[in-house]
């Protein structure tokens, strides 16, 4: 041990020895405020001109490194020639030759100290230095897993949020580019961030979700899902009124659009506000494809939305209440695989699709070396065992089937979720009323939809109300250079161009030609 | 932020009553229209529907003079309370019992064509829970839920005609220029008049606007839109049907479906084109029901319609199901005194309008003398 360092005694708080009285009055309200804190360490040691120090840190949210090589060097190298310079110097001055530290009242100290920082405490000093040196073990950046693409970029969020706030910074290079941090949770104090672009995002929204945040009184909040649902207008929508994404180029191109993200620290789901059905029904793979391609699969995407919601009810309907509209030889194939079976269709239809849930639900739960298993057995048991036993027909299997596909469809996965659940009442009212049943069932969801907002944002926009201009990346996913208007942008302060409107940018080519 | 979704938009205003004013006509009123006018039944909608604008644009005259507030709070400024109030009663009836007759004539359809094994008071209460949703939910809601389905129901409506083209015996079509029979044109052209006639419940409504300026002309081209899909609706019918059998079949518009084959995959598609036929339905008795109630929460001073909602709506079902006894007794209804019945109150509010005017009148030339 270097002598010049002076003399130095620590160790963890239980180890650690009393015998500096002009100290011992700060450290013990220190130990008071975090007693049985077993991972808390008081490094007490001395300075040169035999001031009694310590460092106080929680062992495994800091740099112990970083601690040793710059915290207790830069102490030691100050250059003072008495007790009350040396205090000046890092009090008054702020000489410490160590980057990003702050004076702050030993009040502050316990919770500095348990949200990863180290705290230099000086005897008879009421005040204390907060140095910031996390060391906070999290995975890596890594390939998104439930929004994939062919060929868009391959960066999804991770846990930690000011990395998922680096992924967003390195795509808008802008100064508009604005954050807003604050803490939510008694006892998490998790860090959320507010990003928006100034001049493009309403300051009324950015207002609003600012706050419902901060009315938030919560204990703890583990993962973005805590704070959604405080940001829903009608909580018992089945709808998702937030959209959440892991992808930093969804949430880019969102802010472009004039819209609100929330960066909740430990998720790997940044919120996204306010949002659209339609919206809820894009991929990010839409806008890397070529247009063309893009509208294709959105078209597919709309309608297999419908089958998804529909198919088993139209079967039930069509066979219970509307034979007649089948062609004889297919109506003739579907009675007589419906002959042996006991049920009506309606109650097939239920077995079917509640055990379709059920495995669905098992596959992602069970671990993955069982889990194809579970597939074989359930594949057997409903594809094969069902149909031969008598129990259901084959032509259910085949519908139940394709409507479990037509569900992954959908993007969002709330969104799909909504769409399974809200299958089953309109089953049961194609089975009491038939096609008239769908159609009540429909108009219900239709007004729901209607009166569902997101942030104030009508749910339905660009249909009802209807915005005609807002049907280009809707309707169709237009082509880039189309795409020249932002979109939901009503606000006549805001900057509503994408790409400069023809005349400005004729004018600007000429501006250029005369300067050349 | 949400203020600007609470108002009517002139777009909105155009596509409601598009559907609006072509729906019951296509739906139930087509045989009596055509068992009055024959051929001439092209001109009865022209005539009837541009007549029964008039009931519209004065209620339209009359609201623009307040702007602002609504009629309920202001009619009795203008007629005073003890005819006012009558008066409005019988509007509320009016709207009330139009709700009522459209949702028989829909339970009677889906009961006969679809639903024969179904009670008819279970079609009643799974349409008017969805009634009473969006009339709950307010005008903005019914507004906008025609506007999300304008387009698809006028793509359906205009792909009927085409479907059926090759059916079509276009050597009757010339009869459609030579065969004015004027008697019948006129009753074709009274019932249409009074079913126009009835847009003069915008008078309830003018606050909601959100371009007042602009409402004529949205319910002029609403007519205009509703007049060419039941044109092309209409014509292919008698074309196919001739205007006797047209006239004495109870649903024609369901027979010219049917003769729509979709190929080998669907035998026919009446079931899935009269889904989406029922929204209009839908639009319609919810509007009328919502007419009403508002009258209602605006008399009693109510700030709010919505504890009226689900009473008003179990009144109409009430009345629905016990107005008449078979689907009979509605046809005998409806050509023995229920068109006059909504004419005259169609012309409720021009009597407030004169007298409103000769008000205005005589106070100004008593505040001149005054003045002198």
């Amino acid at each position: 041990m270097d002598r010049k360092w002076g003399k130095r005694s620590g160790g963890r708080a239980g180890q650690h020895t009393d015998d500096m009285d002009p100290i011992h009055h700060q450290l013990s309200w220190l130990k008071e405020r975090l007693a049985n804190c077993s991972d808390l360490v008081i490094h007490t040691f001395e300075s040169r001109f035999h001031q009694k120090c310590a460092l106080v840190y929680v062992a495994g949210l800091t740099d112990q490194k970083n601690i040793q090589e710059e915290v207790l060097r830069a102490i030691f190298s100050l250059d003072a020639s008495t007790a009350e310079e040396f205090r000046a110097s890092i009090f008054e001055r702020k000489q410490l030759p160590i980057s990003n530290y702050a004076v702050i009242p030993l009040e502050a100290g316990p919770s500095s100290v348990v949200e990863g920082r180290v705290l230099l405490v000086i005897e008879n000093e009421q005040r204390a230095i907060r140095f910031n040196l996390p060391f906070v073990k999290g995975r890596a950046i890594d390939e998104p897993i439930s929004e994939a693409t062919v060929r868009g970029p391959r960066e999804a969020f991770i846990e930690s949020a000011d990395d998922n706030l680096s992924l967003i910074r390195k795509r808008l290079k802008t100064p508009e580019f604005k954050t807003e941090t604050m803490q939510i949770g008694t006892y998490t104090q998790t860090k959320v961030m507010i990003l928006y672009i100034q001049g493009l995002c309403d300051n009324e929204l950015i207002e609003m979700v600012r706050t419902v945040l901060s009315q938030i009184k919560i204990d703890g909040v583990l993962g973005s899902s805590y704070l959604e649902e405080h940001l829903d207008s009608s909580p018992f929508s089945p709808f998702p009124q937030v959209q959440y994404t892991e992808r930093p180029d969804v949430v880019s191109a969102a802010l472009l659009e004039g819209r609100l993200a929330i960066i909740v620290d430990g998720s790997p789901m940044v919120l996204v506000v306010p949002v659209t059905l339609f919206m809820l029904l894009q991929s990010a793979e839409d806008y890397y494809q070529r247009y063309v391609a893009g509208t294709w699969i959105r078209w597919i995407r709309y309608l297999f939305v419908f089958i998804s919601l529909l198919l088993p009810s139209f079967y039930i309907a069509i066979t219970t209440f509307h034979p007649e509209m089948i062609p004889s030889k297919l109506l003739i194939t579907i009675t007589a695989s419906r002959e042996v079976v006991p049920f009506p269709a309606l109650v097939e239809a239920f077995i079917m699709e509640i055990s379709f849930e059920a495995l669905r639900e098992a596959a992602v739960r069970i671990p993955k070396s069982i889990g194809q298993a579970v597939s074989i057995i359930g594949a057997l048991i409903i594809g094969t065992a069902a149909v031969q036993a008598g129990i259901v027909s084959a032509a259910m299997v085949i519908i139940v089937s394709f409507t479990g596909i037509a569900s992954f469809i959908i993007p969002h996965f709330d969104l799909g979720l909504a769409v399974r659940f809200l299958r089953f009442p309109i089953m049961i009212l194609a089975g009491i009323f038939g096609l008239f049943g769908i159609a009540c069932g429909l108009i219900l969801l239709y007004i729901h939809l209607i009166n569902l907002r997101s942030m104030g944002i009508p749910y339905l926009t660009p249909v009802t109300p209807f915005v005609v201009s807002d049907l280009k990346d809707t309707l169709i996913r237009a082509p880039w250079w189309f795409m020249r208007k932002r979109p939901y942008h009503e606000n006549e302060k805001l900057n509503k161009w994408r790409q400069p409107k023809k005349e400005a940018s004729k004018q600007g080519e000429e501006e250029e030609e005369i300067r050349d | 932020m949400n203020d600007k979704y609470e108002k009517v938009t002139p777009t909105q205003l155009y596509m409601l009553f598009s559907l609006y004013l072509f729906t019951t006509i296509l739906s139930f009123r087509q045989g009596a229209l055509v068992g009055e006018a024959k051929f001439g039944v092209w001109v009865s909608l022209l005539i009837g529907s541009f007549g029964g604008l008039l009931f519209p644009y004065f209620s339209y005259r009359l609201a623009k003079r307040r702007p602002t507030r609504f009629f309920s709070h202001y009619g009795r400024e203008i007629v005073g309370s003890w005819l006012h109030y009558p008066l409005v009663s019988i509007m509320i009836f009016s709207y009330l019992f139009s709700a009522a007759f459209v949702l028989r004539e829909m339970q009677d359809f889906m009961v006969e064509v679809f639903l024969p094994d179904t009670p008819d008071w279970a079609v009643t209460s799974i349409f008017c829970i969805c009634v009473a949703y969006a009339v709950r939910s307010g005008v903005q809601t019914i507004f906008r839920c025609a506007q999300g389905v304008f387009f698809l129901t006028m793509i359906g409506m205009l792909l009927i005609p085409v479907f059926v083209m090759g059916e079509l015996n276009k050597d009757m079509s010339v009869a459609f220029l030579n065969h004015f029979d004027w008697k019948g044109i006129g009753s074709g052209s009274y019932l249409v008049a009074s079913l126009y006639g009835q847009m003069s419940f915008i008078l309830f409504l003018f606050p909601f606007f959100s371009n007042q300026q602009k409402t004529m002309k949205s319910l002029i081209w609403a007519t205009v839109t509703s007049l060419f899909i039941i044109c092309s609706n209409l014509i292919p019918t008698i074309l196919i049907f001739g205007p006797e059998l047209t006239s004495n079949l109870i649903y024609p518009e369901l027979e010219l479906i049917r003769y729509i084959r979709a190929g080998y995959f669907l035998e026919n598609l009446d079931p899935v084109l009269i889904s989406i036929w029922l929204t209009s339905l839908f639009i319609k008795i919810s509007l009328f029901l919502y007419v009403a109630i508002l009258i209602l929460t605006h008399s009693f001073s109510l700030q709010d319609h919505k504890p009226l909602s689900l009473t008003m709506t179990i009144l109409m079902a009430g009345i629905s199901l016990l107005m008449v006894r078979t689907g009979a007794d509605l046809v005998r209804l409806m050509g023995h005194g229920e068109v006059m019945f909504l004419i005259v109150t169609e012309a409720i509010p021009i009597l407030y309008l004169v007298v409103d005017w000769i008000r205005s009148r005589l106070g100004k030339s008593s505040n001149e003398k005054a003045k002198a």
